[in-house]
């Protein structure tokens, strides 16, 4: 507790608080006790209920949050929005700032007639999907059937 | 293999270079960011120019729009343009870039090596039978 207050500028209210709280648990002593610091606040692990309790505030209730697992659940969010829509498999579109308005597949910045070259060239869906891995190979079968005259905007 | 130079190049790949390009690079000691990665798919050319020069890395691609690079960026963007960035334009088809690039992998490296140490960007087109190095 020395240190706590000490060491960890801990105020004394806040220890007194959790040792009236913990005294109704004789059988948890303080050294028995799982405590965080976040700065100079103190909160501690209710021995019979488990929940995280504030030492400033008794009765509050406090959620410990895994910001390392919230951080990676995040970045896996923002990836998943950069992904193709699956909708857009097999489809072609054109915009004016994308491949110098040339038909691509939808979503990408792919040309349908570079991978019409390919499929001249004798290479596989596989070894396609493979040079192209953001292509499906719905997008390979459309470019099949694309018109290749259509495909080709100089 | 490894990058003679010991000067290993970051490389922003646009989605339309190949795969094996990639492979080609990272192969000779090189390091390979793809755009698919941090941007959207499908995203527009000023968008992708707008993040290849935030950071000292060269972009690969394929898109002929890109010749007109600087035309690319906001007039905001340009004051962006890192030491170390800029662009490799490959006028050539997909299905024969490493071949191409690793034809003129020396002087890629020698001119990344000569912008770097007189701080300009790295402006280079390759093409069929002739490689044109424009002075940033």
């Amino acid at each position: 507790m020395a240190d706590l207050r000490i060491n960890y500028g801990v105020e004394l209210q806040q220890l007194r608080n959790v040792s009236q709280y913990i005294a109704k648990y004789a059988e948890y002593p303080w050294s028995r006790l799982a405590i965080h610091l976040f700065g100079d606040q103190l909160v501690f692990k209710d021995p019979h209920t488990g929940q995280w309790m504030s030492a400033e505030a008794l009765g509050q209730l406090t959620y410990i949050v895994d910001l390392e697992m919230v951080s990676q659940q995040a970045e896996a969010d923002a990836r998943a929005s950069l992904r193709r829509a699956s909708e857009d498999e097999g489809q072609v579109s054109r915009h004016r700032a994308v491949m110098n308005n040339q038909w691509v597949f939808k979503g990408t910045r792919i040309p349908v007639e570079v991978i019409q070259d390919y499929i001249q060239l004798g290479y596989s869906d596989a070894a396609i999907l493979a040079e192209f891995p953001t292509l499906s190979r719905s997008d390979i079968a459309r470019a099949r059937t694309f018109e290749r005259s259509q495909a080709h905007v100089a | 293999m490894n990058s003679p130079t010991g000067e290993s190049i970051v490389f922003f790949f646009d989605e339309n270079v190949s795969h094996r390009l990639r492979e080609y690079l990272i192969e000779r000691g090189h390091r390979v960011i793809l755009s698919t990665d941090y941007l959207a798919a499908g995203t527009v050319d000023q968008i992708v120019a707008s993040v290849a020069v935030r950071s000292p890395m060269i972009l690969v691609t394929h898109d002929r729009d890109f010749r007109r690079f600087k035309e690319l960026l906001a007039k905001s963007d340009q004051k962006w343009i890192s030491k170390g960035s800029g662009k490799l334009q490959l006028s050539v088809h997909q299905s024969v870039s490493v071949q191409r690039v690793d034809r003129e992998i020396d002087m890629i490296e020698f001119h990344y090596r000569r912008c770097l140490s007189r701080g300009t960007p790295f402006y280079m087109e390759i093409k069929d039978s002739l490689v044109r190095v424009i002075e940033g």
